[in-house]
């Protein structure tokens, strides 16, 4: 059967608009000087922002996206007839909203006759259609925090049964009101602004922007190159805003990706972890966690990336892909920053140094869990 | 694909009470909060499936080109409103809570996604419902195509292609699984094409028609039909199907 590929892969976020200035940054950060670094990202604003300054949010929306686009295909280096045969999955949670929330303010103040940027959703994919000279209509997922996630999955799936030639999975999260409005009213959002998933002093999440592509292809471009090994998505019907506590429904989603992957968990190297750092997920995660590990007779190390960039929602998953890519690159993946001392129910210690992998392949299980009890799995792997 | 039950409700811009009513009489789940897009996909799927036993690993495809707009709108002007505060309800209206509601009115774990492409949404969403039925990721299929009237928008023509359309308030629905016995139809194929004129080498000149409308015609024989549906550009989507 044919595989898929990742060939190329860029982030913008609040720690580097390239992969140097990412890898960079990751690198000279530790549990020492964490609590300094998030102190001083975090000053004004509660907030992972993008340290770029742009004259609107329109301006902003469009030019992030043009970045990771173009790098993804300089990086590929894809011809124009290459670009063409590109189908589009878009993941985010808020889409467009902030050039709404921007319009809509000048329409208050008598400035604009309408009241709305857009009211239509496509509007974001046929724009990507054309930055690519696709051939194919974009597809937008609405998943909430997994929405990339399954972007991801079904892009690779229709790539390995050959309905699709190549694939562009773009996933986009920027700062609006509307979000860190809605997440402050459901008290959420962390007060200590530490960012520490699974840790005992953790009280919430911190948000963030960033927007991330990657381009799927059947071959690969590296003899390096991850591949998609198997994915599951699932519906835990529990609640709106929370899993379901016990954990069963993610570690079965986890459980019957390792299968689909073909894979047992003594072959994974690591777990990417949601964690989101809310109460409910480092219970139910954790959970989760101790019953695969109880299952499959054996641990391995888990991580969290959402100290690194902030939680970034529906663009999550391309995001903290992108981000394990560009670092496993450069020999390493990142530890989870903030971990101290575990919460209770958590039965590992997250990675708290970087693991070296210089040399090395690896398969990582990526977790993402979302509101509507959305759960996705993922094995990517270079082995 | 078979194609085993259908639904479809299309109305001028009723009052959201209305269509809680309506839900009220099928299910007695908790929306007492939810926009009223929320309300139209749970009703339109309940009502799609009534009395037909479904899998506990059925997936669940919402399409959509607007979304929840009242909660949009809503949260949106909170926000720009110094006394403004966003409620969580009206949040979460907007935060694709609507094909969750359908899967917890089901009690189902399988698949839920609410996805867009322009005015490709349904077919596009169709389209990934086959693939994960013809490779066994679910057992059975609700496709859905919900959108509510933009008409308490102002100048809400101008978001509306093409402008001259009217928006009304709308929720179809089809249920699909892998057995033939008893269905309505069966979807032979979905193409998808980059222009017109692509298309048309393979299927000649053809008109867009609505789906619902090919599958509710009153037909003699079984016929071969095609749904046709593109984009402002071109790009278009060829559904063959065969009533049965």
């Amino acid at each position: 059967m044919q595989k898929c590929y990742i060939t190329a892969h860029a982030l913008v976020c609040s720690l580097g608009e390239n992969e140097v200035a990412i890898v960079d940054t990751i690198r000279t950060l530790n549990q020492d000087n964490y609590e300094a670094y998030i102190a001083k990202i975090l000053h004004q604003y509660p907030y992972y922002h993008l340290n770029k300054t742009f004259t609107s949010q329109r301006e902003k929306f469009y030019a992030v996206i043009e970045t990771v686009v173009y790098n993804c295909i300089e990086q590929a280096q894809l011809s124009l007839e290459e670009q063409k045969d590109l189908a589009i999955f878009i993941g985010s949670t808020s889409m467009g909203i902030s050039m709404n929330e921007e319009v809509n303010a000048l329409y208050k103040n008598e400035q604009t006759p309408l009241e709305f940027n857009h009211l239509e959703y496509g509007v974001l994919g046929t724009y990507i259609e054309t930055l690519t000279h696709s051939n194919h209509k974009a597809l937008l997922f609405s998943t909430a925090c997994t929405s990339s996630a399954n972007a991801l999955c079904y892009a690779s799936k229709l790539i390995i049964n050959q309905h699709i030639k190549r694939a562009l999975v773009l996933g986009i999260e920027l700062f609006n009101q509307s979000t860190f409005d809605g997440f402050s009213s459901l008290m959420l959002l962390s007060k200590n602004k530490i960012y520490r998933p699974f840790d005992q002093n953790s009280d919430g999440l911190i948000l963030g922007e960033a927007c991330s592509a990657l381009i799927l292809e059947s071959e690969p471009k590296t003899e390096h190159d991850f591949y998609y090994k198997g994915s599951k998505n699932i519906c835990d019907i529990y609640s709106e805003t929370t899993s379901n506590p016990s954990g069963e429904p993610i570690f079965k989603t986890m459980d019957e990706a390792l299968q689909n992957a073909e894979v047992t968990l003594s072959d994974i190297d690591v777990i990417k972890a949601h964690a989101t750092g809310s109460e409910n997920n480092n219970t139910s995660e954790a959970n989760a966690i101790a019953l695969l590990f109880k299952k499959y007779h054996c641990t391995t190390p888990i991580t969290a990336l959402k100290p690194l960039l902030g939680h970034t929602l529906g663009a999550s998953g391309t995001n903290e892909i992108a981000l394990s890519l560009s670092c496993i690159k450069q020999g390493f993946i990142p530890q989870t920053l903030g971990f101290q001392n575990a919460a209770d129910g958590v039965v590992f210690t997250p990675l708290t140094k970087p693991m070296e992998c210089k040399g090395r392949r690896v398969s990582i299980l990526f977790n993402f869990v979302a509101f509507g009890g959305n759960t996705t799995s993922i094995v990517l792997s270079n082995k | 694909m078979y194609i085993h039950k259908t639904y479809h409700l299309v109305e001028p811009d009723l009052p959201i009470t209305t269509y809680k009513k309506m839900l009220s009489s099928l299910c007695k789940i908790n929306l007492r909060r939810a926009n009223k897009f929320n309300i139209l996909s749970v009703y339109g799927a309940l009502s799609c499936i009534e009395n037909t036993p479904i899998s506990n690993n059925i997936g669940i495809y919402l399409a959509t080109e607007y979304g929840p707009v009242e909660s949009l709108k809503n949260v949106v002007e909170q926000v720009n409103n110094p006394q403004g505060i966003v409620m969580p309800f009206d949040f979460l209206g907007i935060n694709t809570s609507a094909s969750f509601y359908i899967a917890q009115a089901l009690n189902a774990s399988g698949k839920h996604m609410v996805l867009t492409s322009h005015n490709l949404s349904f077919e596009k969403a169709l389209q990934l419902a086959y693939f994960d039925l013809m490779h066994h990721e679910v057992e059975d299929v609700l496709i859905g195509r919900v959108d509510a009237s933009l008409a308490f928008i102002e100048n809400h023509q101008n978001y509306i292609t093409p402008q001259s359309a009217e928006s009304f308030d709308q929720s179809y629905w089809f249920y699909a699984n892998r057995n033939s016995q008893n269905a309505l139809a069966k979807i032979e194929k979905i193409e998808e094409f980059s222009s017109l004129e692509t298309m048309r080498e393979i299927y000649g000149t053809q008109m867009p028609t609505s789906f619902y409308a090919l599958l509710t015609q009153d037909t003699n024989t079984k016929d071969r039909l095609l749904h046709i549906a593109k984009d402002d550009n071109g790009k278009c989507i060829v559904i063959e199907m065969e009533k049965l």
